[in-house]
C-alpha cells in the first residue's frame, strides 16, 4: 500500500474519532455544569486541558467561560481540534482517498461536513445539543459504513489503528485531568462527587456499562480501574490497546520486510498496565503513571509514522 | 414546457426549421410532456443532490468563495443518430491517425517539414515542442493515447473540429456520471431507445495502458499520477484510478533509482511500469522541465527515454494541439493518409502569417481571438461581445506576440433545449461535443462523449470553468434508429 494512503487512512480514523470524543465531551459537560451553577462555580478549564487547547483558547478569549468554551470546542476557526476542524480534516483526508474508500464512506463525511458548514460557526446554546448529537452520529455512521464496506486490507487496519490510538489517548487524557481535579477529598459532598463522576463516565459513554459492572457506587478508584483496565469495555485503555495490537500485527504480516519496533513498544506498554498491582500504581505510580501512558502513546504514534509513512528511497 | 421556446436563428438539435421535433427526439419529447414540469423538476433536483453528495465536483481557480462546485447537469439528453455517428467516428479516427503520424514524424525525420507542408519555424517555435523526445521510440508509435477533440456544429448543422486536445483532456468522468444519473431519471426512455453503452471506458483505458508496459509481465504496475486533491479535475483522477483498480499517486509517492521508477509503499518500494499522468509536461520532471515544480518526479524523463517506463499521453504531444498548428491538420491528413479530411476545421487565421495578422486586426469584431496554448476557455476574446477598449487591448497583445494568437469566425454553435430552474422552462443553450478517443495499437472511441452546454444565457463558452454544464449524449444503435423512424 502507498505510504501516503496508509497515513491518510490512519489520520482519517483519528480525526473522526476525535470529532466524536470532543463533541461528546462538550455535550455532556456543558449541559451537566449548567445544572450545578447554583451550587458551585463551573469549571471549564478541564475541557480545554483534555482537548489540549488551553494556549490557543487564551489567544482568542480573555476568560474561560461557558459560551466561549462551547463555541471554541464546537466550531471556532482558531481551534484545530474543534469538532468542526476535526471533521474538516477528516473530510480532506477522505477526499484524497476517494478511490480507496467506499463511496458511501465519503458521502457520509461529505454530507456531514456540508451540513455543519451550512449552519455557520455561530450557534446558540439551544442548538448545541443537536450539533453534538449530529457529529457523534456522523462518526458512528462513518465507522459503521467502513465496517460494512471496506475490504480488510492494510487500509482498514490503518484506519482502525488511528481510531484506537486516538481513543486510548482520549480516555487517558480525560482521566489524567479529571482524576486530579475531582479526586474525592474530605470536603466534597456526595452530590458533587456523584455529579462529577457521572460526567466523566458519560464523556466516554461508559456510565451505564460502569454501573452494571460495579453496581452503582461512583468511586474514583473503581472508575479509573474501569476506564483503564476493563477487558470488556470497548473504550477502556487496555481494550483499545489490545485491539490496536491486533491491527498492527495484521499490518506487520503484510509487510514482512519491515522492522517492527512499534509492536515491541506497544507490547511493553500493555505489559506494564496488565501487570500493575492495582490501578493506584498506574494513577500515582513512580514507574508508570498516566503521564507516562500518554507519552508512550505519543511514542507509538511516532513509531508508526517512522515505520510505515516515512519516505524511504 | 416548451412554450415560447425559440428554435430560430441557430441550428437547433431537437427542432427542425418548421419547429417540428426531429424524428430521433420524438420519444424524449413525448416522455417529457407525459412527465410534466413538476415531476421533471423534482427528478432534476434529486440528481443535483446526488452529484453534490458524491462530490462530483471541479475546482474553479481564482474563486475565493466556493472552491468546489458541482458541474451543472442538464438532464435533457443529446441524441446522435447512428449514421451521423458513423461519420464522426471515421472522421475522428482519420484525424488522430494523421496527428500521430505527424508527431512521430517531427520527432524523427521531420519529412513533413522538409517537404514544406508545415513550416519548420511554426513547429520549432512551439513551447510544447520537446527536444527531449527526438529519436525516442514509443510502443505502436502512439503519442496521443487519450484524446478529447472538441466538435461543434455551425448554422447548417455540419460538424467541425474546434480543437484537438492532445495533452491531458479531462471530463470523461462526467460522461460516465451523467449516464448513471440519466438511467435513474429516465429509466423508461433507455428501454425504448437503443442507446449505446459508455461504461466500458475505464476497462478499455486499462487494457490500453497495460499494452504500453515495457516489462513483459502478466501484472504490470499501472498508476494514475495526479497533481493532488486541489487540482481542478482531481475527482476524475480518483474516479478513474478507482474504476481501473490501480493506485492514484502523487509525485512524492514516486522516485527514480537504479534507472527505474518506483513507488513508496508501506512494505518498501515497488517498480512502476505505466504512468497515466494527469499533469502537463512542464511539471513532470524538475530536472528537465520546470525546476520549480514539486508535482513531478526527479529523473523521470531519463527512465522514460530509456524505455523503462511508459507515459500516457506521451511527452511532447502539445505541439500538435497548438492552435496555430491546428490549422494545418487537414493538410496533414492529405499528406500522410492521401485521403480527404472527413471532418472540417473551423476557418483559422494565424497571427503568425502576415496576411493572417492583418485580417485579425481588421476584422477583430467578427472574430474569436484565442491564445494558441491555453485551454479551459481561458484568455478567449469574443469580438462581438467586447467593448472598443477591450478590443484595442487585445489587439495590442496580438501585435506584441503574433505567433501566440489565432482568429476564427464567431461560429453560431448549435443549440439544444436546456432546463432552467429559475424560469422553470426549457430554453435554448449552445452546445459542443467532446468525444474521448483512445489510441494504442488500434483507435477506439466510446460512442458519444461529453456534451458541454453554455448555460449562461447567450454565452458561447461551454467550459466548466466558465459557467458551462454538461449533458448525457446518446448514440443510437442502427436498428433502433430505423425502428424509430418507421413509427
Amino acid at each position: 500500500m502507498l505510504s501516503r494512503i496508509a497515513e491518510n487512512m490512519f489520520w482519517m480514523g483519528r480525526y473522526v474519532e476525535r470529532m466524536e470524543n470532543t463533541s461528546r465531551l462538550l455535550d455532556v459537560n456543558y449541559h451537566a455544569m449548567l445544572e450545578t451553577t447554583a451550587v458551585l462555580e463551573a469549571q471549564w478549564e478541564p475541557l480545554l486541558e483534555i482537548t489540549h487547547t488551553q494556549e490557543g483558547y487564551l489567544k482568542h478569549f480573555q476568560s474561560v467561560e461557558a459560551y466561549p468554551v462551547a463555541l471554541w470546542l464546537a466550531s471556532h476557526e482558531g481551534n484545530p481540534s474543534s469538532v468542526l476542524s476535526s471533521l474538516t480534516f477528516a473530510r480532506e483526508n477522505a477526499r484524497s482517498l476517494r478511490e480507496r474508500i467506499s463511496t458511501e464512506m465519503w458521502e457520509s463525511l461529505n454530507s456531514a461536513y456540508l451540513d455543519l458548514r451550512s449552519r455557520g460557526t455561530l450557534m446558540d446554546e439551544g442548538s448545541l445539543h443537536r450539533f453534538c448529537n449530529s457529529t457523534r452520529d456522523a462518526s458512528h455512521l462513518f465507522f459503521g459504513i467502513a465496517e460494512a464496506t471496506l475490504p480488510r486490507d492494510q487500509g482498514w487496519y490503518f484506519l482502525k489503528a488511528g481510531r484506537l490510538l486516538e481513543r486510548s489517548d482520549n480516555v487517558a487524557r480525560l482521566l489524567a485531568t479529571f482524576y486530579v481535579t475531582y479526586r474525592s477529598g474530605p470536603n466534597a459532598s456526595l452530590i458533587l462527587t456523584h455529579h462529577y463522576w457521572t460526567g466523566v463516565l458519560k464523556s466516554v459513554s461508559a456510565f451505564e456499562a460502569y454501573l452494571k459492572e460495579y453496581q452503582g457506587a461512583l468511586e474514583a478508584h473503581n472508575i479509573a480501574e474501569f476506564l483503564i483496565l476493563s477487558e470488556s469495555f470497548p473504550r477502556s485503555v487496555a481494550y483499545s490497546l489490545q485491539s490496536l495490537e491486533s491491527c498492527l500485527e495484521h499490518i506487520a504480516e503484510d509487510n514482512p520486510e519491515v522492522e517492527q519496533a512499534v509492536l515491541r513498544e506497544l507490547g511493553w506498554l500493555r505489559a506494564q498496565l496488565q501487570y500493575a498491582q492495582n490501578v493506584t500504581e498506574i494513577l500515582e505510580g513512580k514507574r508508570i503513571n498516566l503521564k507516562g501512558v500518554l507519552e508512550s502513546l505519543g511514542e507509538i504514534s511516532a513509531s508508526i509514522k517512522r515505520t510505515y509513512f516515512a519516505a524511504r528511497g | 414546457m416548451f412554450e415560447n421556446y425559440s428554435h430560430q436563428g441557430f441550428f437547433d438539435e431537437i427542432f427542425g426549421e418548421t419547429g417540428q421535433g426531429r424524428p430521433h427526439y420524438r420519444a424524449v419529447l413525448e416522455r417529457l410532456s407525459e412527465m410534466g414540469p413538476e415531476e421533471f423538476a423534482r427528478r432534476v433536483a434529486l440528481s443535483e443532490l446526488t452529484f453534490r453528495n458524491q462530490g462530483i465536483t471541479f475546482t474553479v481557480y481564482g474563486d475565493e468563495q466556493g472552491i468546489e462546485r458541482t458541474i451543472p447537469f442538464d438532464p435533457v439528453p443529446r441524441i446522435i443518430p447512428a449514421l451521423e455517428w458513423d461519420v464522426l467516428e471515421s472522421g475522428l479516427i482519420q484525424r488522430v491517425r494523421a496527428l500521430n503520424l505527424f508527431l512521430h514524424d517531427i520527432y524523427h525525420q521531420a519529412q513533413i517539414l522538409e517537404d514544406g507542408i508545415v513550416p519548420f519555424d511554426l513547429v520549432y517555435s512551439s513551447p510544447h515542442y520537446r527536444r527531449e523526445m527526438r529519436g525516442v521510440t514509443l510502443p505502436f508509435n502512439a503519442y496521443t493515447h487519450v484524446v478529447g477533440s472538441d466538435l461543434i456544429r455551425g448554422e447548417k448543422g455540419s460538424y467541425m473540429v474546434l480543437e484537438d486536445n492532445l495533452r491531458v483532456p479531462s471530463g470523461v468522468s462526467y460522461m460516465l456520471a451523467n449516464r448513471v444519473a440519466m438511467t435513474r431519471i429516465f429509466p423508461r426512455l433507455f428501454r425504448s431507445y437503443g442507446v449505446r453503452p459508455v461504461s466500458q471506458y475505464p476497462t478499455l483505458l486499462l487494457e490500453q495502458l497495460r499494452s504500453f508496459s515495457p516489462r513483459a509481465i502478466s501484472e504490470p504496475t499501472i498508476v494514475v499520477l495526479t497533481p493532488g486533491q486541489f487540482n481542478s479535475p482531481y475527482f476524475e483522477h480518483a474516479f478513474l484510478a478507482q474504476q481501473m483498480g490501480v493506485e492514484l499517486v502523487e509525485g512524492r509517492d514516486l522516485l527514480v533509482d537504479d534507472g527505474r521508477v518506483w513507488m513508496r509503499t508501506t512494505g518498501g518500494r515497488k517498480q512502476v511500469d505505466v504512468i497515466y499522468r494527469r499533469l502537463d509536461d512542464d511539471f513532470l520532471d524538475p530536472t528537465v522541465f520546470r525546476s520549480d515544480s514539486n508535482l513531478g518526479v526527479r529523473g523521470l524523463m531519463q527512465v522514460y527515454r530509456a524505455g523503462r517506463v511508459a507515459l500516457t499521453n506521451a511527452v511532447g504531444t502539445g505541439v500538435a494541439d497548438d492552435k496555430a498548428v491546428y490549422a494545418y491538420v487537414p493538410r496533414m491528413i492529405e499528406y500522410y493518409l492521401k485521403e480527404n479530411p472527413i471532418l472540417d476545421n473551423v476557418p483559422t487565421w494565424l497571427g503568425w502569417e502576415p496576411e493572417g495578422l492583418e485580417y485579425i486586426c481588421k476584422h477583430a469584431e467578427e472574430l474569436v481571438i484565442k491564445p494558441v496554448n491555453e485551454s479551459g476557455g481561458y484568455g478567449l476574446f469574443i469580438g462581438s461581445q467586447a467593448t472598443r477598449e477591450e478590443r484595442e487591448a487585445c489587439l495590442v497583445k496580438v501585435r506584441e506576440n503574433p505567433r501566440n494568437y489565432i482568429g476564427q469566425p464567431i461560429i453560431s454553435l448549435s443549440r439544444h433545449p436546456s432546463y432552467y430552474f429559475d424560469s422553470q422552462k426549457f430554453e435554448p443553450a449552445h452546445i459542443d461535443l467532446r468525444p474521448y478517443i483512445l489510441v494504442g495499437q488500434d483507435v477506439q472511441i466510446v460512442p458519444g462523449g461529453l456534451t458541454r452546454v453554455a448555460l449562461k444565457r447567450g454565452s458561447l463558452v461551454v467550459n466548466s470553468s466558465q459557467g458551462g454544464g454538461s449533458k448525457d449524449t446518446w448514440v443510437l444503435h442502427h436498428e433502433e434508429r430505423t425502428r424509430m423512424e418507421e413509427q
